[in-house]
């Protein structure tokens, strides 16, 4: 029977084929990217795809068995049809879908199946449930490979086909079908094209924010829909630990490592099934500095009576108060007392916690020794003192004979000077006309390399390995009568800092240059240039030695300037 | 042991065992194959595995025929009638019956031949199919082929016949709901009664309060696997002689109830049957067939196994038959797909794959699921060149 009901249908196919409607299996009338035969005239629907959980899928395995856990039909076949089955077609070009051979992949499978997940045990859209016994589609390929290579658009495509049936009807003639691409070991949807669905993620922290550097902080990340894929938790750009896959719509990670300051966190959610976009949650989160740890200083005198002016050893070890473990050799000092105030020495940690001096200087009498932790980073480690520890200095063997032993040291002097007096003036030369800039232009070296001297020269040979600053100040220039060059034009740049060699002052003086932004007339107020200030040009936070400035003194004046030798007094001050 | 529905149904007329054959029609025997259909013949026994196999059952379980294969899997049943009930001529009696040989058209554009109607007939049909193309394709059987066959296959230059078994099934005693026999019978009580020492139901051991009707002892063809195995059985139960049986004892068509229901005296039959087929008509697959299109109601057989205890205290008769299909060695080997654009020849397709050994029909859950809807359990077993 079915034999000549196929036959009959290959002859209506013929005779509609002579109207044209073979069009419609010829590439150039489908669909861009569509496989060539579709739409396919004996399907009513579309199929998908769903995993053991219920989450839609778009592709998968071609070596699973079942290829999907369950499939559903878009359409309702034949109303009453209870049983559904999953069959696989290799296309032929040129041919009609209703012609390609194919086998079955599954069994026929009640439906509705209300042990499927989510909404899947609810629908009444046909629904196949797949078995671990069914055949996979690898096998499938081996029983009817798609040998087009070519570019008609068959190569690699599978189409899929669900039909239905019940007690006593056939399996219905037409069907819901995709059609997939198998590239290597996969397999994947191609028609109908899949729409993808939005996601959201959201992530929250506990402890929330702000905690203190080293609590150990659980990142959670809620997915909705709730559908498989990873979470990757990032603190800023960079990864914190691997993927984490998403159970029941919740992903989490614990971390301990973040640093102090204020993070941005991100939850990156990557779905499994190209059915759904990624999404990502973000949460601000602040770490603060812990307190400095406590610590415990204990102090050992040996010996605790002696002769006064013997030498006595002072130990005093310190150990973190939280775990009782010793401090390092990097972590701060001790300082020793006598009766809490007078400083007997101090001496650093070593890697064992333990700073020890020997004292040798104790007068008759009682004393109360003190070990004080100085700690090398006060955010790191607490301060602490030992208990008192008594010592009793006895009277010494012989009579001890105290002598005075003084020093001065002188206060010594910073000086600025420079080789130039009302006497000995410095000359910046004839000025040059500029007539494109309408400006006069003079200057001359202030001292240089080989003249080191000739600029400015500073000595400071004071105690206490001081400070200094220093800086200069200029007057008008005038020509005796009332003429005047605004001492803002007098410029101090390029200026070079020299060291004396065999001083300890090698570095650390700072120079910089003097300018102004504009050519002032005569009759400006303002402190431009070198004018008022005074300006300082040269500075250094520890100043021993001697060291010469060098730079060029540049004046500009307007064209305006009468002619006349015109002269100003450039003072130099230090302190 | 396989559990039954012990429910006894009640008795249902469905007249005497001769029926006409003129008005009955096959469930799956009207097609006439394509010379490039894969068509098998068989005994009765295993029958409806290989029907449903092929069209799928009535439950909504696709067949194989279902992908809409070019090359389609035909088979024909042993029995000319749908119902799996025998069709005699007009006249035929229990006493003596006249089978009506029925024909079938085993390829399109030939005439019709006489069924093959057992296991034992349906291997011989394919030792004779010599030919190219091949009429036969396989054989669905409840034996295996003997050492003779397997010889001739060779002589026949097909290597050997390939043996695939697809089901296990049971021979166990049918009786009418209702039935004067005892609740359970032994191979010991079967031996006396299909030999004549024992004639009446309270001559049985532990049954003397039971009826004093005479026994109707009935049994299928020999040609039949489950009278095969019966017989042997029998055989065994007799020392190893094989018994001389009863002219009490009449043939009757095997695995069908209304050879019980349809006996003079209906309540006195008995007759081994495959348990498969009992299980079949328990799933309501059979409808009344006095009733035109769309059909009638389910049939209730009206029959039921016999598995209580026996009065002799032995255990209930029961031995096992197995279902098999049987092909050509050489048509494991062909290098011809079964389908266009497949790569499978209908061997691997259908029944035996040793380089994917879980990819024919058979051996796949589909298949599995076909063979159980038709009573048997199914088993899938490469057994190759077997006896």
């Amino acid at each position: 029977m079915n034999r000549i009901m196929r036959t009959a249908a290959t002859l209506v196919l013929s005779t509609v084929a002579a109207g044209g409607v073979f069009a419609s299996f010829a590439p150039s009338a489908s669909a861009a990217g569509n496989p060539p035969w579709e739409p396919d005239p004996s399907s009513a629907g579309g199929l998908s795809f769903y995993d053991s959980a219920g989450n839609q899928i778009a592709g998968g395995s071609i070596n699973d068995s079942p290829i999907a856990a369950f499939v559903q039909g878009a359409t309702t076949l034949r109303a009453g049809d209870t049983k559904a089955t999953l069959f696989a077609y290799t296309p032929v070009a040129g041919t009609s879908p209703g012609t390609w051979s194919g086998e079955a992949l599954s069994s026929s499978t009640p439906y509705p199946n209300s042990s499927a997940p989510g909404s899947l045990g609810t629908s009444t859209l046909p629904l196949v449930s797949g078995a671990s016994g069914d055949e996979t589609f690898a096998t499938y390929i081996s029983d009817f490979p798609n040998t087009d290579t070519s570019a008609d658009g068959y190569a690699g495509l599978y189409q899929l086909r669900l039909k239905t049936s019940a007690t006593g009807k056939p399996i219905t003639t037409s069907y819901d079908s995709v059609d997939i691409q198998v590239t290597g070991n996969n397999w994947s949807i191609v028609y109908p094209a899949v729409a993808a669905t939005p996601t959201t993620t959201t992530l929250t922290t506990t402890p929330g924010s702000p905690q203190e550097a080293g609590t150990t902080v659980t990142l959670h990340a809620s997915v909705s829909p709730a559908v498989a894929g990873t979470v990757q938790f990032k603190d800023g750009s960079t990864n914190i630990g691997s993927p984490v896959t998403v159970t029941s719509g919740a992903a989490s990670i614990d971390t301990s490592t973040l640093s102090v300051g204020t993070h941005s966190l991100h939850a990156v959610f990557s779905p499994t099934s190209a059915f759904y976009t990624g999404s990502t949650g973000d949460a601000s989160f602040t770490v603060t500095a812990p307190p400095a740890a406590g610590t415990t200083t204990a102090l050992s005198v040996n010996p605790t009576t002696a002769p006064a002016f013997t030498s006595v050893a002072l130990t005093a070890n310190v150990v973190k108060t939280s775990n009782s473990n010793p401090l390092g050799a990097s972590d701060g000092s001790v300082k020793f007392f006598d009766n809490g105030t007078t400083l007997l020495g101090s001496a650093n940690l070593d890697s064992s916690g333990t700073a020890s001096i020997n004292y040798a200087a104790f007068t008759v009498g009682s004393h109360s020794i003190t070990a004080k932790f100085v700690p090398a980073d006060a955010a790191t480690y607490a301060t602490s003192t030992s208990p008192a520890v008594p010592f009793t200095a006895t009277q010494p063997t012989s009579t001890p004979h105290a002598q005075t032993v003084d020093v001065s040291i002188p206060a010594g002097s910073l000086t600025i000077t420079t080789p130039y007096d009302t006497t000995n003036p410095f000359h910046l030369g004839n000025a040059q006309l500029d007539p494109k800039h309408s400006k006069f232009t003079a200057s001359n070296a202030f001292g240089d390399n080989a003249n080191p001297a000739n600029g400015v020269s500073i000595t400071d040979t004071r105690a206490g390995n001081q400070a200094w600053t220093a800086s200069a100040t200029v007057t008008d220039f005038t020509d005796g009568s009332s003429d005047v060059i605004n001492g803002q034009n007098l410029t101090f740049t390029g200026l070079t800092v020299g060291y004396v060699q065999g001083d300890a002052l090698q570095s650390g003086v700072t120079a910089t240059d003097v300018t102004n932004s504009a050519i002032y007339a005569p009759s400006d107020s303002g402190s431009d240039g070198l004018k008022g200030g005074p300006h300082a040009f040269a500075t250094t936070p520890h100043g021993d030695g001697s060291v010469f400035i060098d730079g060029l003194l540049k004046l500009v004046a307007p064209t305006s300037t009468p002619a006349g030798t015109y002269t100003a007094t450039l003072t130099f001050t230090i302190a | 042991m396989r559990s039954k529905t012990k429910a006894r149904l009640g008795v249902v007329g469905l007249g005497a065992i001769v029926v006409s054959v003129a008005a009955t029609l096959p469930a799956h025997a009207d097609y006439a194959p394509s010379p490039s259909d894969i068509v098998g013949v068989g005994g009765d026994t295993p029958q409806f595995d290989l029907a449903f196999a092929a069209d799928g059952d009535t439950n909504g379980d696709a067949g194989f025929n279902a992908a809409g294969a070019y090359n389609r899997l035909v088979t024909f049943n042993a029995t000319a009638d749908g119902n799996a009930r025998a069709a005699y001529k007009n006249g035929s009696t229990l006493g003596s019956p006249a089978n009506l040989n029925p024909t079938v058209t085993l390829r399109a554009g030939t005439s019709p031949v006489q069924r093959v109607q057992s296991s034992g007939a349906a291997l011989s049909a394919l030792l004779a199919d010599t030919g190219s193309p091949e009429t036969i394709n396989f054989v669905f059987s409840a034996s295996r082929p003997t050492s003779a066959q397997q010889a001739q296959a060779g002589t026949n230059g097909w290597g050997f016949l390939h043996v695939v078994q697809i089901g296990k099934d049971n021979v166990e005693f049918m009786a009418a709901n209702n039935s004067h026999a005892p609740a359970g019978l032994s191979i010991q009580e079967l031996l006396a009664i299909y030999k004549g020492t024992i004639t009446q139901w309270n001559q049985l051991p532990g049954n003397s309060g039971g009826s004093s009707a005479t026994i109707v002892p009935l049994i299928p063809p020999s040609s039949s696997s489950i009278t095969k195995t019966f017989l042997a059985d029998l055989k065994t139960a007799n020392g190893g002689t094989a018994p001389t049986l009863s002219s009490a004892v009449k043939t009757v068509e095997q695995n069908d109830p209304s050879a019980i229901t349809g006996a003079p005296n209906p309540l006195d039959a008995i007759v081994p049957t495959s348990s498969a087929r009992i299980d079949l008509y328990a799933s309501g697959y059979f409808h009344d067939p006095d009733t035109v299109f769309p059909g009638g109601a389910v049939i209730n057989p009206g029959v039921t196994l016999v598995e209580g205890n026996p009065g002799d205290g032995n255990t209930p008769y029961q031995s096992n038959v197995d279902h098999y299909v049987i092909f050509r060695q050489s048509d494991a080997n062909s290098s011809t797909p079964m389908e266009p654009g497949g790569s499978k020849n209908f061997v691997q397709t259908l029944f035996s794959n040793p380089s994917a050994p879980t990819s024919p029909f058979f051996a796949k859950s589909t298949g599995k699921a076909l063979v159980a809807a038709a009573g048997a359990t199914p088993f899938y077993a490469d057994l190759g060149n077997v006896t």
